[in-house]
């Protein structure tokens, strides 16, 4: 059974914010905009995190992409009441908008703060719609909604593969923002393969888990930036 | 009711319902036929080409069914087509290499934005206000061909001038034959953050009139001046993915990077080094850097060659950039200039990068050129690891692009010389050119202006005529790439799906109108696609290929090596009429210093120079730096804030010679304390309903300062004062709530009294 | 203690039933139509979607949930205390028990409605329910959420019992003294009541069970709603003390929420013979060591996080103690300590205009509590880039100020149907040879102790 992560290298990514794009594009994620925007109801399922460091002329900054960490102690699952966050077999910390009530508490849960709740019907102005993702469900008001490791890619290459009888091959699963990513910096895959890109890149030495103190046991791993070699 | 009345009234019921639901389009169940090739749940992948800006790079397009509402020969309704889904980097790519940026990202949203010109659209109100009735083809071909008849007529050569956008391809091939078989001039190529100054600097010095292809994937070392070549310069994809190899991609070896610039851009943030400078003082920073290699032996002068030779002093050793005067200028202290120049001299390959706001002042091509020597005092040039200049087919590289200040200043005039016809296609000089130049009240004076514009922005606002043409997932698509590929590339694509509205693709536009004048402008092409079937047949094919053109479409591109004679020559230019060689003079600002003390930073925002502030998706991504969604705003150092009492989100006046205008204050700790800088691109008063009122344009503020040898637009150079006008009033929408990671430094500890301690 | 007695003390306490006044329609017309505006907001949030509340990323509890736990608090004081001193037989609980166990009531009602008003999808809240369904899917057992469904209901049957109970021999009452449709109600209500000595044992021995079961299922309530936050790993949520800490504090202001409505009711209905200031005072008393307890709680709770100084937690600490949330904070700690203290640790004060001066300060005060425990731990939480500030508006204002209108209403209607003050405890409690009861009882000494 595959496990999946994800390798985050903080050493290239450039902040470029094409990841998070690509996820509006590829998971029917609505734009709210501004006068909700900046009520604090953007959703972003990716977020680039920036982070000043010193002050100037010493200053620098820190970028760090941040989608849901698909823990393996997610606390996000035990406080749903109805199973909507729940794990599925392959370590995925699955949504099921369906069965969500809008409790919001799995969101409280969450320590990276990657659960984004609709506050409104989401809605597009005709013909937005039509570049909505057949694969992906929309939402509907009072439900919460967050990074499904584009599972729906998961599933399609899944199929794919059983359909031709052939294992899938590493790197062949691509979330939309690992693919849109210009420098290469999100790398998906099976964690259970010891020889898999993103198993290779978790051991180097520079990868590091995100509020690891917490206990939630993510499946994202950060690698670090370097000082000069 | 007996059984008789029911049937009765059920008769009369259901016709009235059916009378009812023909009369509104959408509630007909069948209008038109659906395209044969749909496959209904199955995705195909189809090739693009990108045509946000001018990299050309390559889309892989997902295509699913979907039901839209389309216009078909004037004929309103709902229909199942196959419909872009998705747009992907295509992952063989040379530029590209399967990355978008995140403008390519957004770009599907061009094609299904709910303000899109549907059709021919003529002007019934005053210029500039927008209103506009629909027009057919036909009528609206008609006019156009009768007032081209009619100006040429008239007026001669002059009667017809066009104004577009950057950026080389087949399509603007077209644009130029077209006006050549007129007897008009080259269209006005204008781009606010255009790259003349470069050009030139490397026609100067290498002989290349042309941006480079950096090889940041084997160097080791990076030293930028102010260029933003991960974020929107260029060929942002392509360098993001070089620099993503040249930090990762060796192992055991990292490159390492240095940014110089005033005001910390996306790129400098990424720098393991981060150098501010005065600014308009980089060239001095690259000629210390340069001297302190020569006095050290590690590089010896004469390596430069004809690029070192061009600056005045080089054969000496630059003795008037000594470390200290290099600090009296720049800032930078002489143990870091001493670093900053081994580093660079050391860790070969290094390789310099120029452009951005260090061009951007009256000495600009000083500065180009003096990055120039630098990278041919440590022989980049050519090597891997360094620049390189892409291949350019002479097909497409025809002549360049006329001035936009030249052609205002001549339409203002009047007379004889004027241009009586006016095709704008792709660009929007009223919104990115400064207001001094008036533009658009040069405009105003054309009698006749066609705009092939997808949406009413200020400058299509001022049209007679709309032709509105494609989008690029609608119409075949091409481009050439300047750089971004070592090798020769060319990118195409056939359109990915059918167009929604009653559009027409602008070369086949203007192949047509060519064919209907009275005196005919005959093109060796009918259509667009059979140009590019011609220019994509002249090339070889490439490995495994018999033909490059079939090749080509199924691909999405064409990469190889040019023959000889297809292949644009170019030979370095003199350095200036006089040839004797460039020294460095200080950078002149308009603006007395004490009256407007702070220099003012325009800079390219995610939406670039404003062209991509219709789409929602780019409305609502948080900027990179500050997160501010849906917004402009104003970043100012902390130290220059408190002074002026300014806090973040406060509303602050920013005038400079030019006019005044408010933003957002942003705080941030990467500006130099005597700079403010606005991101470009908000502020339209025209520009669908997502963009429209919506922030300020920071163009408005610039005065029509110019580089002193090339006369291009010197951005930079405009002075301003800023004074706190109010207290936040919610215009500035931010994603983010902390700016820093740790909010207490880690020695200092927690403290009762932390406020005071700050 | 003395108060009118026989016929007297029935025709008084009958008298609210009895007798509708205007006064009585002008209070329901004015708590109703608060009560009306909190339906309409609620309405229109369920219309335009929940957006039109003031809650956002990531702050995504706020007034709501405040107010659940809020109400749920004040339902400690009802039930909990009377069923002490139920316990322990103190004499002057006669007249407050009744009174004291509506509102745990009516409390615990509007407490259990804003876990439903705060969803999402209210129209799909039966989901929280175990019901049996054709896909099998159950509630998960292992959510606080769930947990709290369980809770609440069994201390709202537990406590609706607890008050029905003791009612029955009151309808009797007024079965006997009125005619007409009254009659015929109350005849319903009554039961059957007769007054035998086998009646009278039953209820007896229904009430002791019931008093001793309904503590442990009130103070597991409040530990179960206290799990809702300290079960998540949120800052300054995770914490052992919760369990208790919650319970103090629920029966702190609890008392203060009794304390006002027995105030309430003595003017109202003109009840100074039968509420005297003794019992203003008794209770005071109480409010004083539950404040004492509380403070410590507050104390242990912000010194231990001092001490252990996580990042993530200080940046919460540092944002109640002297940032955003400090006035509140400092409110909030003179609501529910200082002002306790002096006005009820001074014996001169302990009147019941001071009783009641401090038992509002410390309902404000616990409001305050239970925000300021929500809402600075979600605005800052672990990842400064996603810190947050919540702002209420104008409908979660009107939703949670109309759960008080509701309060003021149901009690309203409630003092019309029921007698407030149990006519046949009084009545007991002053015939030491038992005509009503069946055996005497000694009250216990503690029940008449002064602190
Ligand atoms: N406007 C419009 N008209 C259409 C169509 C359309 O798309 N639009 N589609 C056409 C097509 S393709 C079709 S197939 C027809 C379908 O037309 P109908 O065959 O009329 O189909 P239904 O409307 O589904 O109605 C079937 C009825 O059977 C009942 N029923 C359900 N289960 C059972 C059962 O087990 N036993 C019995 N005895 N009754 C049962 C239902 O309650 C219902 O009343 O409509 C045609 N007409
Ligand atoms: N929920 C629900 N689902 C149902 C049913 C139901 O009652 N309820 N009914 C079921 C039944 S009985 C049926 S028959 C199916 C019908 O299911 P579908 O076959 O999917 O029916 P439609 O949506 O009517 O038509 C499909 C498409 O055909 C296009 N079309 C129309 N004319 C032509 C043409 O000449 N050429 C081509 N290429 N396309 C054309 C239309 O524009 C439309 O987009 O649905 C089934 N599914
Ligand atoms: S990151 Fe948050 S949402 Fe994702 S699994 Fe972990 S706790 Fe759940
Ligand atoms: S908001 Fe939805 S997913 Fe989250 S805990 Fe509540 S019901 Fe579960
Ligand atoms: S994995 Fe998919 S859902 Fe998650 S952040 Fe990336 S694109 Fe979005
Ligand atoms: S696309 Fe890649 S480089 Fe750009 S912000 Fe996302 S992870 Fe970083
Ligand atoms: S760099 Fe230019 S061509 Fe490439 S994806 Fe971005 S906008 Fe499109």
């Amino acid at each position: 059974m595959a496990k999946w992560g994800m390798a985050v290298d903080l050493d290239t990514c450039t902040g470029c914010g094409a990841c998070v794009t690509a996820c509006h594009a590829e998971n029917n994620i609505s734009t709210v905009g501004p006068e909700q925007a900046s009520r604090g109801r953007a959703k972003h399922w990716l977020r680039v995190e920036r982070y000043w460091v010193g002050e100037f002329p010493d200053v620098q900054l820190k970028f760090r992409p941040v989608m849901c960490q698909q823990c393996d102690a997610a606390p996000c699952e035990p406080v749903c009441p109805t199973y909507a966050s729940h794990h599925t077999d392959e370590g995925l910390n699955a949504q099921v908008y369906n069965r969500c009530i809008g409790t919001r508490y799995c969101a409280n849960a969450c320590p990276y703060n990657t659960r984004f709740f609709d506050f409104f019907n989401p809605s597009w102005d005709k013909p937005l719609q039509l570049q909505l993702n057949p694969d992906v469900s929309l939402r509907e008001v009072g439900v919460m909604e967050k990074c499904t490791f584009c599972v729906q890619r998961i599933k399609a290459t899944q199929v794919q593969a059983a359909v031709e009888t052939r294992p899938i091959k590493d790197g062949e699963i691509q979330p939309a923002c690992a693919q849109s990513c210009p420098s290469k910096a999100l790398v998906f895959g099976d964690l259970s393969d010891p020889e898999s890109h993103v198993s290779r890149l978790a051991r180097s030495g520079r990868g590091s888990k995100l509020l690891e103190d917490v206990g939630t046991f993510p499946n994202v791993n950060y690698l670090n930036r370097q000082a000069e070699v | 009711m007996d059984r008789r009345t029911f049937i009765k009234l059920t008769a009369v019921t259901g016709t009235t319902a059916t009378l009812a639901s023909c009369g509104s389009p959408e509630n007909q169940l069948i209008r038109f036929i659906p395209a044969e090739d749909i496959n209904p749940g199955i995705a195909a992948w189809k090739p693009g080409v990108c045509a946000m800006c001018s990299s050309g790079c390559g889309l892989t397009v997902r295509v699913m069914d979907a039901d839209a509402d389309v216009v078909r020969d004037g004929q309103s309704g709902v229909v199942r087509i196959n419909a872009a889904k998705k747009l992907e980097g295509a992952p063989g790519h040379p530029v590209n290499q399967g990355g978008l940026c995140v403008r390519g990202q957004a770009s599907i949203q061009v094609t299904y934005h709910p303000d899109r010109i549907t059709q021919p659209l003529k002007r019934s109100g005053n210029r500039g206000e927008g209103r506009y009735e629909a027009v057919t083809w036909d009528a609206a071909l008609t006019e156009l061909i009768g007032q081209l008849d009619r100006q040429r007529a008239a007026g001669g050569t002059s009667a017809v001038a066009a104004v577009t956008r950057s950026g080389f391809s087949q399509r603007r091939a077209v644009l130029d034959a077209f006006l050549s078989g007129l007897g008009a001039p080259t269209p006005v190529v204008y781009d606010l953050f255009g790259d003349e100054v470069l050009r030139r600097a490397n026609a100067m010095s290498f002989g290349r009139d042309q941006l480079p292809t950096i090889d940041l994937g084997n160097a080791r070392h990076v030293l930028s001046f102010g260029a933003d070549f991960l974020g929107t310069w260029n060929s942002p994809v392509a360098q993001s993915a070089a620099y993503g190899r040249m930090r990762q991609g060796r192992p055991g070896m990292r490159g390492s990077f240095v940014q110089v610039e005033a005001r910390m851009s996306q790129t400098g943030a990424n720098a393991d080094e981060w150098v501010p400078v005065s600014p308009g003082t980089e060239g001095v920073l690259a000629m210390g850097i340069a001297r302190a290699i020569m006095t050290a032996n590690l590089k010896p002068a004469a390596a430069a060659g004809r690029a070192g030779a061009l600056i005045d002093g080089w054969s000496t050793g630059l003795a008037s950039y000594t470390p200290e005067e290099v600090q009296k200028v720049t800032g930078v202290a002489p143990a870091r200039l001493e670093r900053l120049a081994r580093q660079f001299a050391e860790s070969a390959p290094s390789v310099a990068i120029v452009s951005g706001p260090p061009l951007a002042h009256t000495n600009g091509l000083f500065t180009a050129l003096a990055v120039n020597a630098l990278n041919a005092l440590v022989g980049t040039v050519g090597q891997p690891g360094g620049l390189h200049f892409t291949p350019q087919p002479s097909a497409v590289r025809a002549g360049a692009g006329g001035s936009l200040k030249a052609l205002a200043d001549q339409l203002l005039a009047g007379g004889a010389g004027a241009a009586q016809v006016l095709l704008v296609d792709g660009a929007n000089p009223v919104f990115t050119a400064p207001r001094a130049w008036k533009v658009r009240e040069a405009f105003e004076k054309v009698p006749f202006i066609v705009s092939f514009g997808s949406f009413i922005d200020e400058t299509t606002a001022m049209a007679d005529l709309i032709l509105p043409d494609h989008t690029f997932l609608e119409a075949w698509v091409d481009a050439v790439p300047e750089s971004g590929s070592i090798q020769a590339t060319a990118s195409v694509a056939p359109p990915v799906m059918r167009p929604l509205y009653d559009t027409r693709s602008t070369p086949d536009v203007l192949l047509d109108v060519g064919r209907r004048l009275a005196a005919p402008v005959t093109l060796p092409w009918q259509t667009y696609d059979a140009a590019l079937a011609a220019s994509f047949g002249a090339l070889p094919a490439p490995e495994g290929a018999t033909d490059a053109w079939a090749d080509a479409q199924a691909k999405g591109v064409w990469v190889g090596t040019l023959p000889a004679a297809a292949t644009a020559a170019q030979a370095p230019v003199a350095s200036d009429r006089s040839g004797a060689a460039v020294s460095y003079a200080a950078a002149q600002f308009d603006g007395d210093a004490t009256q407007f003390p702070m220099h003012f930073l325009p800079y390219p925002s995610v939406f670039y120079d404003g062209s991509a502030a219709h789409l929602p998706w780019l409305q609502e991504m948080p900027d990179p730096l500050t997160s501010a969604m849906w917004s402009s705003w104003v970043e100012i150092n902390p130290e220059t804030a408190a002074r002026l009492a300014i806090g973040e989100g406060d509303v602050v006046t920013i005038t400079s010679s030019q006019g005044t205008l408010q933003a957002a204050a942003v705080v941030s700790p990467g500006i130099a304390p005597n700079v403010v800088a606005m991101p470009v691109g908000q502020g339209h008063t025209m520009f669908t309903r997502y963009a429209s009122g919506r922030g300020q344009n920071p163009v408005e503020l610039l005065a029509p300062v110019t580089e002193a040898a090339t006369g291009a637009l010197a951005w930079a150079a405009t002075r301003v004062s800023i004074a706190k006008a109010g207290p936040p009033d919610g215009r500035l929408v931010l994603f983010a709530g902390g700016m820093r990671e740790h909010e207490e430094e880690p020695d200092r500890g927690y403290s009762w009294s932390r406020r005071e301690t700050n | 203690m003395s108060h009118p007695t026989g016929n007297q003390l029935t025709a008084d306490l009958l008298r609210p039933l009895m007798q509708t006044t205007w006064r009585f329609w002008a209070l329901v017309a004015f708590f109703g139509a608060f009560v009306l505006m909190g339906l309409g907001a609620w309405a229109y949030t369920m219309v335009m979607g929940y957006g039109v509340t003031g809650i956002k990323w990531p702050v995504y509890w706020g007034f709501y949930i405040t107010s659940f736990v809020f109400w749920i608090g004040i339902s400690h004081a009802g039930t909990l205390i009377s069923a002490i001193l139920r316990l322990v037989n103190a004499g002057w609980r006669r007249p407050v028990t009744r009174c004291a166990e509506v509102i745990t009531a009516f409390a615990l009602m509007i407490g259990a409605l804003f876990p439903i008003i705060h969803l999402g999808r209210p129209w799909l809240a039966f989901w929280l329910a175990p019901y049996p369904s054709e896909r099998l899917i159950w509630p998960n057992f292992r959510s606080p959420l769930v947990w709290d469904f369980f809770a609440i209901n069994t201390y709202l049957t537990g406590s609706l019992l607890f008050l029905i109970l003791p009612m029955i021999p009151d309808f009797a009452v007024v079965r006997d003294q009125s005619t007409g449709l009254r009659h015929r109600i109350y005849k319903a209500l009554a039961l059957g009541w007769r007054g035998t000595p086998k009646q009278w044992n039953r209820l007896e021995t229904a009430m002791s069970i019931m008093a001793v079961a309904i503590v442990p299922v009130a103070v597991s309530v409040h530990t179960i709603v206290s799990f809702d936050f300290s079960m998540a790993p949120v800052p300054m949520w995770q914490s052992t003390i919760f369990g208790p800490y919650f319970v103090a504090g629920a029966i702190f202001s609890g008392i203060g929420g009794l304390i006002i409505a027995m105030a309430v009711l003595r003017k109202f209905l003109r009840l100074e013979a039968y509420l005297h200031p003794v019992h203003f005072e008794n209770l005071g008393k109480l409010m004083l060591v539950m404040a004492l307890l509380w403070g410590y709680f507050v104390f242990n709770e912000r010194l231990v996080t001092f001490y252990g100084n996580g990042p993530s937690e200080m940046a919460v600490f540092w944002r109640t103690q002297r940032e955003t949330f400090a006035p509140l904070y400092y409110t909030m700690v003179i609501c529910n300590f200082v002002l306790p203290l002096i006005i009820l640790g001074i014996k001169r004060f302990r009147t019941i205009t001071g009783c009641v001066i401090a038992s509002i300060g410390v309902v404000i005060g616990m409001w305050l509590e239970r925000f300021l425990i929500i809402v600075p731990s979600l605005g800052h939480k672990y990842l400064p880039y996603s810190f947050g500030i919540y702002r209420p508006t104008p409908i979660e204002l009107m939703v949670a100020f109309s759960t008080f209108a509701a309060m003021c209403l149901l009690y309203v209607l409630f003092a019309k149907v029921v007698p407030i003050i149990s006519i046949w405890e009084m009545k007991a409690g002053e015939h030491l040879s038992p005509r009503l009861m069946p055996e005497a009882m000694e009250e216990h000494p503690l029940g008449e102790m002064h602190l």
